[in-house]
């Protein structure tokens, strides 16, 4: 029970925040910021000798945030492309990341799989509270968390967010200082998720779940509001089917649940009657 | 470490290096950067599920499953794009779904009884195992693409920066995109096994990157995209086989990033550092200029007193700064010989180079601006803040054009006289003005 409310949740979570990487055309950040927050995460195994949970997360928004800024100043330099921005950094930070991971790697108690391909079936081992007659591990109370931060975020400033993301250039000239504080507001929780991402279903996984579901709604509506209805039902659709599955076959949860998701996005794109337009139900 | 046992993978190396610098720089202006990276994990499917039938079937696949994941993968990519899905979201899906099945396949090895680290292995490059066998692959696919090159990199490089143009001159264009669509995964296959899977995109973007800096032709692009490639890997394989317990894919993505660090630092005249030395210097010279120009209209409004001869606090009044800064940059304008100190400590006077700089950077603001009154046709009282600028840019040889081109004139727009080189100073405009 406690495994599918867990996929269920991840699903909404990164499902909601893939939304501005999507929306920006960022959709490859999302890659390299999955892989880069390996530094942030060997360089706090580094610092605290040990596996601290707390270390793990202010490394991978560290992490995030250095990545975010070395992207940006490859793109403010205007001699490289945006794509071969991102691959540089991804280049660089992971490179420095790896080796790390080979210099440190045996001395900590690292398990290199676990980042890769997640730990998703042992999260329901973890010490967890009894409520509700539901086993409530640690992993699942961080991601409701940061389920209500996001909810939250959703009801204060939602028509700001949308303007945010529509209008692009003119907001950001607008309004320098919201814009700011909504990528920064953004990137931190986005480094907190990607944290928690990687120790669930790994790091090609994670990003799987920022991607797939914002390209399955923009094909099923063109409104965001509706899009968010479908997200709620279609990731509790992905997740019970993934947990079928993997119960059937004994697979692991996360890559079902990623192929499923495709299945899904594939079923969309082939019925969808038309194109819907991006942001149709725009505040103005 | 023994020679004879990095003499494999050093070749691997040197003829690996030839491929990456024909297809980096295509790859690079076709926007496609990040697909050295979708492709490195398209190949992970297969290459598990070759493992798994040669496990299977008892004969050997080797490379040829990731070779027709990878070519299975651009197919659903492109049928993704012309889904009118966006280029890197596609790109992403393509990724998740690829290695999602290769995750899945992996969890099924055990059961066929193949041990999975094998494979995992193979994910995260092996450059020191390699051996002739591999070394005969890659000869084999260096060559293949080497004779497509040759063949195609005309059509391969129009694909690049205008795909429409290509779809109107020739019938073959998707022909065209699928060899190059296909050359590509034999290169990403060989790289998968020098660096393994989640560094390919540093072999496939940097040499490339670094090649199309600057303009250049297809064959220097070429040759630039082979220096970064041999200097890069080079290094990497070097370091690789000195240093203990470091990984080879990673140390030789290093390297590439650091060639790149460095071009993009010291290339002359382009580079970050030159650049800043140079804003640095025309901002010192701006900032003499502007003093020496300062000299020059306190001398020619006759605010200042006797010929060439300015007090520090006049200076300061001028320029509106305080006397300790008037003070610094007149000793700066006594340091590169534009004036020099009187008997008075406080007083300086222009030197005859000193009035020849103030009189050229007054001379190109005046006309200047009536340059800009004239051909350019902007009032007169906007023209000043523009030649502020223009003022410290012009050499002697725009201004005789400049002259020339506005018919010898006496005045500016506001109707203060052009000073002429060489000619009269300030003082001897006005009546009983003095010589040099």
């Amino acid at each position: 029970m406690e495994l599918l409310l867990l996929a269920w949740v991840v699903s909404l979570v990164l499902g909601t925040l893939g939304r501005p990487l999507v929306q920006r055309k960022l959709t490859l950040l999302g890659d390299v910021l999955s892989h880069t927050v390996f530094l942030g995460v060997i360089l706090a195994y580094v610092v605290s000798g040990a596996r601290n949970p707390l270390w793990e997360l202010v490394g991978a928004v560290a992490a995030s945030f250095l990545s975010v800024a070395l992207f940006g100043w490859l793109n403010r330099l205007r001699v490289f492309s945006r794509d071969a921005a991102m691959a540089i950094t991804l280049s660089g930070l992971l490179g420095v990341a790896l080796i790390f991971v080979a210099q440190v790697g045996s001395r900590v108690d690292l398990d290199m799989d676990c980042l890769l391909f997640g730990d998703f079936e042992l999260l329901a081992l973890e010490r967890a509270w009894e409520f509700l007659g539901v086993r409530w591990p640690q992993s699942l109370i961080v991601w409701l968390g940061l389920l209500i931060v996001l909810l939250a975020k959703r009801i204060l400033c939602y028509r700001t967010e949308m303007h945010s993301l529509i209008d692009g250039q003119d907001f950001a000239l607008r309004n320098p200082l919201v814009r700011q504080w909504l990528n920064a507001f953004d990137l931190a929780i986005l480094g907190v998720a990607l944290i928690m991402g990687l120790r669930s279903v790994g790091v090609v996984m994670t990003l799987g779940l920022l991607v797939v579901p914002q390209v399955f709604l923009s094909r099923v509506s063109g409104s965001w509001k509706r899009q968010e209805v479908w997200l709620v039902f279609a990731s509790l659709f992905a997740s019970f089917g993934a947990f079928v599955v993997s119960r059937w076959s004994n697979v692991p949860l996360p890559p079902v649940l990623i192929v499923l998701w495709c299945a899904m996005t594939v079923v969309a794109i082939l019925y969808a009657i038309k194109t819907p337009k991006v942001g149709a139900d725009r505040p103005l | 470490m023994d020679a004879s046992v990095l003499l494999v993978p050093f070749l691997c190396l040197l003829v690996l290096a030839v491929p990456v610098a024909l297809i980096s720089p295509i790859v690079v202006s076709r926007r496609f950067s990040m697909l050295g990276d979708v492709a490195g994990h398209m190949a992970a499917p297969g290459a598990v599920a070759s493992a798994a039938l040669s496990a299977r079937v008892g004969v050997e696949f080797g490379p040829l499953g990731a070779i027709a994941s990878i070519i299975l993968g651009f197919m659903v990519l492109r049928w993704l794009m012309l889904r009118r899905i966006e280029s890197e979201t596609a790109q992403g899906l393509v990724l998740v779904f690829f290695f999602s099945l290769a995750v899945i396949g992996m969890s099924v090895l055990p059961r066929l009884g193949i041990d999975p680290a094998l494979v995992r292995r193979a994910f995260l490059g092996q450059f020191l195992a390699l051996g002739w066998v591999e070394f005969a692959s890659i000869l084999f696919m260096a060559l293949v693409l080497v004779f497509a090159h040759r063949k195609l990199h005309r059509l391969w490089i129009l694909w690049a920066f205008d795909p429409e143009v290509l779809r109107l001159r020739s019938d073959k264009a998707r022909l065209v995109e699928a060899s190059f669509f296909l050359v590509l995964a034999l290169l990403v296959t060989s790289l998968v096994y020098v660096s393994g899977i989640l560094l390919v995109a540093a072999f496939l973007v940097i040499p490339g990157a670094v090649a199309l800096l600057a303009p250049a032709t297809i064959r220097t692009s070429f040759l630039r995209a082979l220096g970064v490639s041999v200097v890069g890997l080079g290094v990497g394989g070097v370091l690789t086989a000195t240093l203990p317990r470091v990984p080879a894919g990673p140390v030789m993505a290093l390297s590439l990033v650091g060639v790149l660090v460095v071009v993009v630092l010291f290339r002359y005249p382009q580079g970050l550092l030159w650049r800043k030395w140079a804003a640095r210097r025309f901002e010192t010279r701006m900032r003499l200029e502007n003093a020496l120009k300062a000299i020059y209209l306190g001398l020619e409004s006759g605010r200042a007193q006797g010929s060439f001869v300015i007090s520090v606090f006049e200076f300061a009044a001028k320029r509106s700064i305080t006397p300790v800064e008037a003070r610094m940059q007149l000793d700066a304008l006594c340091d590169q010989g534009f004036a020099y100190r009187s008997g008075n400590p406080a007083v300086y006077e222009l030197s005859p180079t000193g009035l020849d700089r103030a009189q050229h950077v007054v001379r190109s603001h005046r006309l200047w601006e009536l340059y800009l009154e004239r051909y350019e046709g902007i009032p007169a009282h906007l023209v000043h803040a523009e030649a502020e600028f223009v003022e410290h840019e012009l050499s002697i040889i725009d201004l005789l054009k400049l002259e020339t081109l506005l018919g010898l004139p006496e005045s500016d727009p506001h109707g203060r006289p052009i000073p002429m080189p060489g000619g009269p100073n300030p003082e001897s405009n006005k009546p009983g003005g003095g010589q040099t």
